[in-house]
């Protein structure tokens, strides 16, 4: 708590001698968009010296010795907390209330849809509140599976007591909330709205809310960046005993391809945003055509991110979906050896497709076919990655609790998804989909439906894990229900929509769409309603479900061989990996044993319903 | 495996394996990540302007400037070896060495933009990858230049020995990197356009 | 973890072998110049003269060599 006042409060200062030097220097008003540059950058240098760097890097750097802090309970996830779980819950929540922030966008844009001609906002507002819909709901998508089962799993599954750079790992995290401040603080200069893409010319000069976007949105990228860092970094380097690349949980290969993916290509992301800062406030002309520059250049720089950046969100949610169906269908992984392989494919694959967004932009003819087949190409692994989820639960003994059904409907978003995206990577069909509302559909499908199902997978199955207790399983069914049947009724119309001519982005439409959207609107509220049955979900289970005891799902991997929730440092005993992670149904299979663990390792049981949590189909 | 491993134990003995594995290969994925924004930029340079140059380049003092990088990498280089051979004095000299060249270096660069900004100001395109990619390489000397005085003063302050030195270490690869980075942007800004 | 060479007789060869490679890309920078001053379209002959220069940076300076082992190996 201390911290935290103390890192407000030195932002603040921190911004306030940013601004108010350069406006010393340089003259003109306070609230010019040089100014909050420089208070933005030196308040974050504040905000992060306050809440903990001063404390532990900077106190070193100068020879002193470092003051680590010793709070425990609640508070120590309101400071800079080292441990990779707490910070994994720092993650888990702030990201679950960001999207609901970003929900609560949704249903306004909606509101705004259900009829044609202008309602309750104008246009302006209108782009406003899709722009921030926008940047809040990637937020999500890029950190949320990423920041919290990432943390929080990674280190314990692959045997370790922390990850690699506890410190760093605390800075990615409280890099997070300037971001959120940045992004809501918008409207007080005016607001952004430029979509999340933040395409020039309009990003250059429209009203300064813009100038906080691209701060906000830039810090968010360094978060990225040093967190993917920490993720490999901690897997190369910290597996135990035996744990060799061939025996890593499928989630912490996902990971492994996704914080890859984050660490390299975030840097176009942020170096596309400082053009359009340079080009704001220093008078440069990157993207101003007149004098020379080429607004496709940000198109290009962007989107060599921000294609990546779909993996970085949908990798680790085919991670925890596989998990959980490999766990909770008694199998092992199909094809463990080709879904890591088509992990890394992507990964690969993924930095070369981005101009398929940009077909209809104008850029060189020659560049459609390439980009073409190579984003075809694309769907191959991810078909792989698809058919062992289906091969896992072919025969398999599922058990059919919440996870697995969020999974298995994960398994049919995906599709849709991915069934929808052909016409997209087709440069013909694509021509007359580019920005409609098929599209629209489309990306929700596929981040929403391979995302958002896939973080809330993992949230039941790992809540009893992270918590120690369980979740009502029979709310949690009817929250998959009610959310799924929600979601088709929403976005199944935006299909439509798109194809009769309806284009995103904009606050009107023709009159004879109005049937559709009313009906997707209604449907929408309908949807983002299920959400408060989560919210009840996840509070009431935290404070009174029945207690889960170390292994409720009867799993194999190391997080399940450790107490709920794990101890400190993860292990009582250094734990030594002897097998496969998923040795279901084979006799004699055993993933680790622990070094002064009397009982011994784990066998993976056949489901026997000896968890407390529950019983077996 | 001893029967009776506490978990601090535990928790210090992967400390001590795991400590300077972890750092390189953090070290080189960060460097790795900063070759992605570098080349970024200077791929933007040759989207918006090709190998356009103006005539009015100080061809003379962008050499200079290569020179006084590449001396005190020499300097930086020097550094590393000689404390992973115990000689702290050397240690010392050549670290601010290297400290000086690379103030002197942003001097040069501070001189380079005065000139530039006569002959081909930001509102150009060449004048925008120009200042962009020399202001963004400066940059990185000014955070090398800081994290250079930190790892002096912790020496000078008796930190360090051959088998422990990995501040040392760190920061002068992260110099090395600097001028690798000026390697690209170099002929970039100023050899492309060529005569 | 520097495990080669502790005395000063290696301090010194290794600082010979710093020099070696300093003086080779001053060369091969004043031979660069030469060259972009004198051909009219230089980009291709430059490009091996950037990638040597990076090559010697990254082998000898920066002790790429490390990630082999990540373990080891500087100076």
């Amino acid at each position: 708590m201390r911290q935290l006042l103390r890192a407000v409060i030195f932002g603040i200062l921190g911004y306030l001698v940013g601004a108010v030097l350069t406006w010393l220097v340089r003259g003109g008003s306070l609230g010019d968009e040089v100014c909050v540059v420089f208070g933005y950058v030196v308040g974050l240098v504040g905000w992060l010296f306050g809440i903990g760097m001063g404390d532990t890097w900077v106190r070193e750097w100068f020879g002193l010795p470092a003051r680590e802090s010793e709070v425990t309970g609640w508070k120590r996830y309101l400071g800079f907390s080292t441990n990779h779980k707490v910070i994994g819950i720092q993650y888990l929540a702030t990201f679950i209330v960001v999207l609901l922030l970003g929900g609560v966008a949704a249903m306004i844009i909606r509101l705004e849809l259900a009829q044609a001609g202008e309602g309750i906002l104008n246009a302006d507002r209108y782009n406003q509140i899709m722009s921030m819909h926008g940047i809040l709901m990637v937020a999500v998508a890029v950190a949320a599976i990423l920041g919290s089962f990432g943390n929080y799993l990674v280190p314990i599954m692959i045997g370790a007591d922390d990850m690699a750079f506890p410190r760093l790992n605390a800075v990615t995290f409280w890099l997070i909330p300037p971001v959120a401040i940045g992004l809501l603080a918008a409207p007080a200069l005016g607001s952004f709205d430029a979509g999340w893409t933040a395409y020039p010319p309009l990003s250059v000069v429209n009203n300064g809310g813009q100038i906080l976007f691209v701060l906000a949105v830039t810090t968010f990228g360094l978060s990225s960046i040093l967190g993917g860092l920490n993720v490999i970094t901690t897997i190369v380097t910290m597996r135990a005993p035996g744990m060799t690349w061939g025996r890593l949980p499928i989630f912490v290969w996902a990971a492994f391809a996704a914080s890859m993916i984050s660490l390299l290509t975030t840097q176009f992301f942020a170096a596309s945003l400082v053009l359009i800062a340079m080009d704001r406030v220093a008078g440069t002309v990157f993207f101003d055509g007149a004098a020379g520059g080429d607004p496709l250049l940000y198109q290009h720089l962007f989107w060599f991110y921000s294609h990546p950046a779909v993996y970085v969100m949908v990798l680790p949610g085919f991670g925890v979906v596989l998990e959980t169906i490999t766990h909770m269908s008694r199998k092992p992984l199909f094809a463990y050896k080709a879904v890591v392989v088509s992990l890394l494919t992507i990964a690969g694959l993924s930095v070369i497709v981005w101009a398929h967004h940009m077909f209809t932009s104008g850029m060189a003819e020659y560049l459609h076919g390439p980009f073409m087949f190579a984003t075809e190409m694309i769907s191959v692994p991810t078909g792989v990655i698809f058919l062992s989820a289906v091969a896992t639960l072919w025969r398999g003994r599922l058990w059919m609790k919440t996870p697995l059904f969020f999974a298995m409907i994960w398994i049919f978003q995906f599709l849709m998804g991915g069934v929808t995206g052909i016409f997209l990577a087709d440069v013909v069909t694509d021509v007359s989909l580019h920005d409609s509302y098929f599209v629209v559909a489309h990306f929700h499908y596929t981040i929403m439906g391979g995302m958002i199902f896939a973080f809330l997978t993992g949230i039941f199955f790992w809540f009893p894990k992270i918590t120690g207790r369980m979740i009502n399983d029979r709310l949690g069914i009817i929250f998959a229900v009610w959310l799924t049947i929600g979601f088709q009724l929403t976005f199944l119309p935006q299909f439509w929509l798109g194809t009769n001519g309806m284009n995103r982005r904009i606050a009107d439409y023709p009159e004879q769409l109005e049937g559709a959207n009313l009906f997707s609107s209604i449907s929408a509220y309908f949807l983002g309603g299920s959400f408060l049955l989560l919210v009840y979900i996840l509070l009431s289970a935290a404070r009174r479900g029945p207690r889960a005891g170390d292994n409720p799902w009867n799993a194999s991997t190391l997080e399940w061989q450790v107490s709920s929730p794990p101890p400190e440092h993860n292990f009582s005993g250094q734990p030594t990996v002897l097998g496969h992670p998923y040795g279901y149904g084979t006799a004699g299979s055993r993933h680790a044993e622990f070094a002064g663990v009397t009982t011994g390792g784990p066998t993976p049981p056949e489901p026997t319903g000896a968890g407390e949590g529950g019983d077996n189909e | 495996m001893a029967m009776t491993t506490t978990p601090e134990a535990v928790h210090s003995r992967a400390e001590a394996t795991y400590r300077p594995a972890a750092n390189r290969l953090g070290l080189w994925l960060f460097l790795a990540s900063e070759t992605f924004l570098f080349s970024a930029f200077i791929s933007s340079r040759f989207v918006v302007s090709g190998t356009d140059q103006p005539e009015h380049l100080n061809q003379g003092l962008a050499l200079l400037l290569t020179l006084l990088l590449l001396w005190s990498s020499i300097s930086a280089f020097r550094a590393e070896a000689a404390i992973a051979h115990d000689n702290r004095r050397l240690f010392q000299r050549e670290m601010l060495t290297t400290i000086v060249l690379g103030l002197l270096f942003l001097v040069g660069v501070g001189l380079e933009f005065n000139e530039a900004l006569a002959d081909f100001p930001a509102n150009t395109i060449y004048g925008s990858s120009f200042f962009m990619l020399i202001g963004l390489h400066a940059f990185h000397v000014l955070t090398g230049i800081l994290a250079l005085g930190v790892v002096w003063n912790l020496g000078r302050l008796g930190h360090y020995g051959s088998d422990d030195h990995w501040p040392v270490e760190g920061v002068v690869k992260y110099w090395h990197f600097v001028d690798l980075m000026w390697v690209a942007i170099y002929p970039t800004l100023y050899l492309f356009g060529g005569s | 973890m520097s495990d080669n060479s502790n005395d000063t007789g290696g301090l010194t060869a290794v600082i010979q072998r710093g020099w070696l490679t300093a003086g080779a890309l001053a060369v091969l920078t004043f031979i660069e110049y030469i060259v972009a001053t004198s051909v009219d379209r230089p980009t291709l002959w430059l490009l091996p003269f950037i990638i040597t220069k990076g090559g010697l940076i990254l082998e000898v300076f920066m002790h790429s060599s490390d990630l082999k082992t990540l373990d080891g190996g500087n100076a």
